[in-house]
């Protein structure tokens, strides 16, 4: 080996190791495409959530497919680690957690403590929101494609924020009637947590992993 | 300019992958995110340290908190510096 190829090889080792310490990805590529694809579907099946009727039954429906995702990420968390013979709770995991769980915290309470007349779209926005603000706290670590992402569910949480208020929280349009409400609701959380999730993790698959 | 000229603390390939993890964070590390990341044994990763230490490369701090006591280590001016250079050398070699 040529000192050149030597002097190149010791670059390349400080790179990669100051990327694993600095950057570390939240949401993985199948993570993504599983939480979008479940959201795109769900306002479809949903008729077959027969109780749900009210706004307070409507977030455990979302609040449920939250928590099948984190168990879907969890697993594969588990499964890398163990590949990689490393420990589960590692140095990224916890910087990353330690990012994002203020802003989802913040979001799930409301969604706990919202009273009964309070309306699901209004709940979508502001779980766009948090999600997005959640997300963008990982910027100083994360791919680049993530904080876009987490743009994306900002401006969509306060679009969707403005409408609604420039829709009179609804009531011109009708939404007041539960049923409705709930299916505008429902095709808002598809709309982005289901679309966007489902853009982002074929951009991680096809272009970021391979270009990596 | 040969490799023979490049600082022999940090040229070493385990003191090279701590001062690399350092450097790359404000935060301080602790030893066993460092063992971890590094995948060292803890008599080995301590070794290192403390000839990084000696250098003056690094300082450490013990915590003592409620549960197990904590070290933290981080670079210094010093370190910080030597790292920019050794990096500054390996790009000069490149280079020609």
């Amino acid at each position: 080996m040529t000192e050149k190829e030597r002097a190149a090889q010791n670059l390349e080792t400080i790179r990669s190791m100051m990327e694993r310490a600095t950057v570390y990805r939240m949401i993985s590529g199948p993570t993504a495409l599983f939480a979008g694809l479940l959201a795109v579907v769900l306002p479809w099946i949903f008729p077959l959530f027969d109780g749900v009727k009210l706004s307070s039954d409507w977030k455990w429906v979302w609040f449920g497919v939250a928590g099948t995702i984190i168990i879907f990420n969890t697993v594969l968390v588990i499964i890398k680690a163990k590949r990689e013979r490393e420990s589960i709770f590692s140095p990224g995991l916890r910087m990353g957690l330690r990012a994002i769980l203020p802003a989802m915290v913040i979001g799930f309470v409301i969604g706990l403590l919202q009273p009964q007349n309070f309306h699901p779209v209004t709940l979508a926005w502001i779980w766009m929101l948090c999600y997005g603000v959640a997300l963008m706290a990982t910027g100083s670590f994360a791919p680049r494609s993530l904080g876009w992402l987490g743009c994306a569910f900002v401006v969509a949480g306060l679009y969707h924020f403005r409408l609604w208020t420039s829709y009179d929280c609804g009531i011109e349009q009708g939404w007041t009637d539960i049923g409705d409400g709930l299916r505008v609701a429902n095709m808002a959380m598809a709309k982005t947590f289901g679309i966007f999730h489902l853009i982002y993790g074929l951009y991680v698959t096809f272009i970021e992993n391979k270009r990596s | 300019m040969d490799l023979s000229k490049l600082d022999k603390l940090i040229h070493e390939k385990a003191r090279l992958g701590i001062m690399s993890l350092l450097v790359s964070r404000a935060e301080r590390w602790t030893f066993q995110d460092l063992k971890s990341e590094l995948k060292m044994s803890d008599g080995n990763l301590i070794t290192h340290l403390r000839t990084l230490a000696k250098a003056d490369f690094v300082v450490s701090e013990k915590m003592e908190g409620v549960g197990r006591s904590q070290t933290f280590y981080e670079l210094t001016e010093e370190g910080r510096s030597a790292f920019k250079s050794y990096i500054a050398e390996l790009e000069k070699i490149l280079r020609r």
